[in-house]
């Protein structure tokens, strides 16, 4: 049998009465959303903070999880020295003989197929250097443009120096569920730029980072996220009838989104005129 | 969907973050954590409870384990170097301006407020846990011995010492503070 609780005092009993339930502010509400979907985009070792819990260790928890790890290291080890030899394959100077072709009525096809080497070895949830490519079918739109140029196929065939390069990046066609590591942390940082630059007041900075967002992560994960900050930033900047269709859009697009109130805010804030009509 | 009753189905993230970010805020709050850290605190809570949402019991209520993720990581936090003394911010809180402006009928409770939560900062990590658990967020003894992983019987004697500790400072405080008005 439970034991009795001993009876409040009058004291204690009027201040829990009188306490007031605590609700989070809506600013926090949907920054801090935002912040935790951005932080599980990515593997749980690696978030921005370092902080988030991890599963303790204890013995049942090894005898669970070890050999799974054990297994991923091989696997994970295999699959980095495929990467090498695939790596030194592409850029030993082998002599291409598929021309890659660009029609000159085709609206701008950047992946034209030339396999140069198995592409099942490749990691195929990005393709590099799209702004590289982009310059190449501007400049040569209306001509042939060869692979003797010396530019790679995107995607299939780049190096890994590409891989890294700052260029935006899309998903191959049929991988757009995927995402890598690489593409998440950088499409937060154009966000947190975004964020830092709308917090300093510079709308126009703000504008230009949520276009550059779209322009380079069309497929992004975190599209939400810049269509809201877009919308905080213009009407910021005063445009008042892009705030307010971008917003109809937004609650087209994302119906029941957690960033709705912080959406809802930035319309509210438009100015009301002397007619009692929100600010054009 | 009633937060204290068990659930048939895993819920989403999102649906938690909807619905439970409020009792996580208070909770925070209560258990003594600064206003400033409240916000990094949530964010680690709610990365815990998605990586874990497979482990949710759907048998059981979701408070509780909420609760339970909330209390091993205001733990953690506290582990960190820069938080090895603790520090609770409501009691400097109460004497700082609030730059936002509040209605007079606001501030009686809020002092109330106050003074309850520096009372509770004060307890022992162990009794502060049962108290904010049964005594503030109205959860069953029996969730909170589960929750904290204690026998009952140690959860009623911790409530008991919470009580009288928090009534003593209360107390305390309501003299000190009719002393300066009779002076």
């Amino acid at each position: 049998m439970a034991p009795e609780i001993e009876l409040m005092s009058q004291e204690l009993r009027a201040a829990l009465d009188e306490e007031s339930a605590m609700r989070a502010p809506t600013a926090v509400r949907a920054r801090l959303w935002t912040r935790v979907e951005a932080t599980l985009a990515l593997p749980p070792m690696a978030d921005s903070t370092g902080r988030a819990a991890v599963p303790s260790l204890k013995p049942s928890f090894l005898r669970a999880h070890l050999p799974s790890r054990i297994v991923s290291l091989i696997v994970g080890s295999a699959v980095g020295v495929a990467g090498h030899v695939a790596y030194q394959r592409l850029t030993a100077p082998t002599p291409i003989s598929a021309p890659v072709q660009i029609s000159s009525s085709a609206p701008a096809p950047l992946i034209v197929a030339t396999p140069i080497v198995p592409t099942s070895i490749i990691p195929t949830s990005i393709i590099p250097a799209v702004p590289e490519m982009q310059q190449v079918v501007s400049k040569h739109r209306k001509q042939k443009v060869n692979a003797s140029d010396g530019r790679s196929e995107p995607g299939r065939g780049a190096s890994p120096a590409s891989l890294g390069g700052g260029g935006g990046r899309v998903p191959l066609s049929g991988d757009t569920g995927r995402v890598s590591l690489s593409d998440s942390a950088a499409e937060r940082n154009v966000l947190e730029a975004v964020r830092s630059a709308l917090a300093r007041g510079n709308a126009d900075a703000a504008i230009a980072g949520t276009e550059r967002h779209q322009r380079e992560f069309p497929a992004g994960q975190l599209g939400e996220e810049r269509d809201a900050l877009w919308i905080q930033a213009l009407v910021s900047a005063g445009r008042f009838d892009d705030a307010r269709t971008r917003a109809a859009r937004f609650h087209q697009d994302h119906s029941n989104s957690l960033l709705a109130p912080a959406v809802d805010a930035a319309v509210g804030s438009i100015p009301v005129t002397n007619s009692g009509r929100s600010h054009q | 969907m009633s937060a204290l009753a068990p659930i048939t189905t895993v819920p989403s993230l999102a649906d938690l973050y909807r619905e439970e970010l409020d009792y996580v805020w208070q909770s925070i709050h209560r258990l003594g954590i600064s206003s400033s850290d409240a916000e990094d605190l949530a964010h680690d809570v709610f990365v815990t409870v998605g990586r874990r949402l497979g482990d949710f019991d759907t048998g059981r209520p979701v408070r509780p384990w909420l609760f339970g993720i909330l209390l091993r990581t205001v733990s953690e936090f506290r582990r960190r170097p820069r938080h090895a003394r603790e520090v609770f911010a409501e009691a400097p809180v109460a004497n700082q301006a609030d730059p936002r402006a509040r209605p007079d009928e606001l501030a009686a409770s809020n002092q109330e407020r106050s003074r309850l939560l520096e009372a509770v900062a004060l307890l022992p990590p162990e009794q502060r846990a049962v108290f904010v658990m049964h005594d503030m967020n109205g959860h069953a003894m029996r969730e909170v011995a589960q929750t904290l992983e204690i026998p009952q019987n140690t959860a009623f004697s911790r409530l008991r010492l919470a009580r009288a500790a928090i009534t003593a400072k209360l107390r305390s405080t309501l003299h000190t503070q009719e002393a300066i008005r009779g002076a």
